[in-house]
């Protein structure tokens, strides 16, 4: 399990990119990590992986503190940046050089992938297009099964039918001691594989939840056939409004990001006040 | 299957599964895929397939022998019909009655058009 405790960050002397931020990640799930831009995903991930500390408060993966990044701790994640630079070698030669930092590592399951995502295993890395790059790269950090595996922009550079090879890798990788986080705007590409929404804005986690919880909470629909329900949240579109409500008489919608992470921008604390509340009441009815 | 219905995937793939047991396209004692390879197929989350399947084994529709699998259950086609019925009825039926008495329609023009459709139906299976 990651644990965010009480964090504080900012770069340098700027402005505080975090304020005693806490949450937590846990394995079995793949969590989608939102936020507008420059909302501190970016910076999450560099903190989970330890490249940068932070100012006050501590992460930890497993209760190793990412402080040290000691081998124990570099061990148990794959970061997939967002940007990236090769070395000038072959794939082949890359995979002996840095496979052997990962207990985990199956050459046949990135041979696999390799091969799924059309790359050929000689290529040299920085003559790869960039999204060539990237599908080398989530080939590699997902053959290593480690416990965490940080995505940044996963999708970006991915063509069509990569994002739904991608997709089904990452289905079939998917395991109760493995925690996936995948941060982007391509909500898109994400929205049928995660199983958790996380959505951060001014360096606060604003919102948390397993799409079970939001499906039991919410709905998602047109405006006219939803005029009793609570509505949270209405953006206007050609010719109809979508609202996001209440969900008072256990109507199961599918759940839109898009609409979703607009309303917890605008409204989140009335949001949270609907989940808080069913939770204490399914606590009094178990 | 395509995702971009209203209802939550999970049930998206249920109604996968009612729609092919009522079509006889499983029958049963049918071994149906497993929650990972489903997934994998669908490109989806397998917690989503689980809580689909938890649905289906619930409404007895799917049973589950442990460490071998999912089969279709022995009333899982009476029981399929009585699910998408009341969905019918609750659901759709509203619906289609909420448009009628906004377009005007009379139950002689549904008449009317029921009959259109099943000559036109007959048509086209005579041409195949």
């Amino acid at each position: 399990m990651i644990q965010v405790n009480n964090v504080d960050f900012a770069y340098k002397k700027g402005r505080l990119i975090f304020e005693n931020l806490t949450m937590k990640f846990e394995p079995g799930s793949i969590y989608g990590l939102l936020g507008k831009n420059g909302s501190g995903k970016t910076s999450l991930m560099k903190l989970i992986s330890g490249l940068r500390y932070p100012k006050t408060g501590n992460i930890s993966i497993d209760g190793i503190d990412s402080v040290g990044r000691s081998p124990e701790y570099l061990s148990k994640y794959f970061l997939i940046p967002e940007e990236f630079d090769f070395p000038s070698i072959t794939i082949e030669s890359f995979v002996k050089l840095y496979s052997p930092f990962y207990t985990e590592f199956e050459f046949s399951q990135f041979e696999h992938y390799l091969s799924e995502f059309e790359v050929a295993q000689n290529s040299i890395i920085t003559k790869l297009s960039l999204g060539q790059k990237k599908k080398f790269l989530l080939a590699f950090g997902l053959s290593c099964n480690t416990e965490v595996m940080l995505m940044d922009e996963p999708t970006n550079g991915l063509d069509i039918p990569s994002k739904v090879q991608f997709r089904k890798i990452l289905a079939g990788l998917a395991d109760t001691n493995k925690a996936f986080i995948i941060s982007t705007h391509q909500i898109k590409d994400i929205e049928e594989i995660v199983d958790h929404i996380s959505i951060i804005h001014h360096g606060q986690l604003r919102f948390s939840s397993a799409i079970d919880g939001i499906i039991e909470n919410l709905v998602f629909s047109e405006k006219q056939e939803h005029n009793e329900s609570e509505i949270l949240y209405e953006e206007k579109h050609f010719g109809s409004t979508r609202i996001v409500g209440k969900n008072i008489d256990n109507q199961y919608t599918t759940v839109d990001l898009e609409l979703l992470f607009n309303a917890v921008l605008v409204n989140d604390k009335k949001i949270k006040e609907i989940f808080d509340k069913n939770k204490i009441e399914n606590h009094v009815t178990v | 299957m395509n995702f971009n219905s209203k209802k939550p995937i999970y049930l998206q793939i249920t109604d996968y599964f009612l729609n092919s047991i009522i079509s006889k396209k499983y029958n049963i004692g049918d071994r149906i895929l497993s929650v990972r390879d489903l997934a994998i197929q669908l490109g989806v989350n397998p917690n989503t397939v689980m809580r689909a399947y938890t649905y289906l084994q619930d409404k007895n529709i799917i049973f589950n022998k442990r460490g071998i699998g999912y089969f279709i259950s022995e009333n899982a086609r009476e029981n399929a019909i009585d699910i998408k019925y009341k969905e019918f009825t609750n659901d759709e039926l509203p619906e289609v009655f909420d448009t009628m008495k906004i377009l005007g329609i009379s139950f002689a023009d549904l008449k009317k058009l029921y009959k259109k459709h099943k000559t036109k139906k007959s048509k086209t299976h005579e041409n195949k």
